[in-house]
């Protein structure tokens, strides 16, 4: 069943979106990519999402998987064979643990290690993705530096570590693109 | 070594119920201490010090936040003693699992909150909203005995723990589920007919009641 199509419905300019496209690429899993247009979603979307109505969806074998947080567990628990690409701790214990930050979104919890699972990026690294390269246009609209090197350092050298991998460097949406883009929502 | 398990809760919370069911469907003993939300121990604050709220299930001192995480915590850590699994080992229906479980708390709690705080349009809207949500959930069921298929698991957990609410939601808002969604309410029935379930959910009218005092405290009438 590893073997059948995955396919992904998403929007550029969606940090979910994102948070599906750098686990499929952590675990090495080939995809097509499908842009859809909010103003006119196409028929699949609102077939495999009638909920929702949302991207990402993830289509695997011709059935949907909807909901970020539901697709990553879900890649995660399929795509399983090689322990050197699992983005979840084994223990169960911690397994919460970090279930409960991908969960929670706003606070952070870094300690002294390099990413949040350790010294390789998981699941909750790609949840906080967005804040590496989507707060960005946003404080630059609004006018405040909110992530700076000197107000949280640990956050800030996690956003620069994080960019800094190569799953990610390659899989960003253009800056420029994203604060047109950001400027636009905003009016 | 005996595994100690404690559970804080309380008992009118539909999260802290699924926390109970999940622990009598597993068959696992535990301590439960009841909190008083308007004034929370000194433990809770310690276990969960990022929401201040329950449910938290301590397990050997470690404390473990956010019902569905507990849930699927129990089912993992005590998978090989015998008992029921509540989530599918295969991955697509576990999502599926995930997926429903995710749409009652984003949905149903919000519009069940608005329910008992609004009046007027805004109630309405409510119910409205409210309906519309279970409707979409017994669709879902269609003609399973349980969201998980024959057996009772974890999309049931997420769910039943709401009826109990019911009585509330429907005293509030003037209406009657059972007329709306009768084959959700026969789901119902038959989960109450198991024994975690009974024993794990509150007495609807007791609920009802902390609610008329929630109202009356924060000037909801």
């Amino acid at each position: 069943m590893e073997e059948s199509k995955v396919i992904v419905h998403g929007f550029w300019a969606s940090a979910y979106v994102y948070r599906v496209i750098w686990a499929l690429k952590l675990k090495g899993v080939k995809y097509d990519y499908i842009e859809e247009d909010f103003s006119n979603k196409s028929q699949s979307l609102l077939e495999y999402n009638p909920v929702h109505k949302k991207v990402p969806v993830l289509v695997h074998g011709g059935r949907p998987v909807v909901e970020s947080s539901v697709i990553l567990e879900y890649i995660e628990e399929t795509w399983s064979d090689d322990p050197l690409t699992s983005l979840l701790p084994s223990d169960a214990y911690e397994r919460s643990v970090a279930r409960f930050w991908i969960d929670f979104g706003q606070h952070v919890a870094l300690g002294g290690k390099k990413f949040f699972d350790g010294n390789r990026l998981g699941l909750v690294d790609l949840s906080y993705g967005w804040l590496a390269h989507w707060l960005e246009p946003i404080q630059e609209l609004v006018g405040v530096k909110v992530l700076e090197p000197n107000t949280l350092p640990r956050l800030y050298q996690w956003t620069i570590d994080f960019k800094h991998e190569p799953v990610i460097k390659d899989n960003l949406p253009d800056s420029k693109a994203l604060l047109e883009h950001t400027t636009r929502q905003r009016k | 070594m005996a595994d100690e398990v404690v559970l804080l809760d309380t008992f009118f919370s539909m999260f802290g119920m699924r926390a109970r069911l999940a622990l009598a469907e597993k068959g696992i003993e535990y301590e439960y201490k009841e909190e008083n939300l308007g004034d929370k121990s000194p433990v809770l604050l310690e276990m969960n010090p990022v929401h201040k709220k329950i449910p938290v299930l301590i397990h050997n001192g470690k404390p473990v936040c956010e019902s569905l995480i507990i849930v699927q915590y129990i089912d993992e850590v005590w998978k090989d003693n015998n008992s029921p699994s509540l989530l599918p080992s295969d991955p697509y229906q576990k999502a599926q699992a995930r997926f429903w479980a995710d749409f009652v708390d984003k949905k149903l709690y919000d519009a069940g909150r608005r329910l008992c705080t609004t009046k007027g349009d805004e109630l309405e809207t409510a119910k409205k909203d409210f309906i519309e949500v279970l409707k979409l959930l017994e669709a879902e069921l269609g003609e399973k005995s349980y969201f998980g298929g024959e057996n009772f698991g974890f999309g049931d957990v997420a769910l039943i723990t709401y009826s109990n609410w019911f009585y509330s939601y429907e005293t509030c808002g003037n209406f009657s589920v059972e007329e709306h969604c009768p084959k959700l309410m026969e789901w119902v029935k038959r989960c109450m007919e198991k024994e975690s379930v009974s024993k794990s959910l509150a007495d609807p009218k007791k609920i009802y009641d902390s609610i008329l005092v929630f109202k009356k405290k924060h000037g909801f009438e």
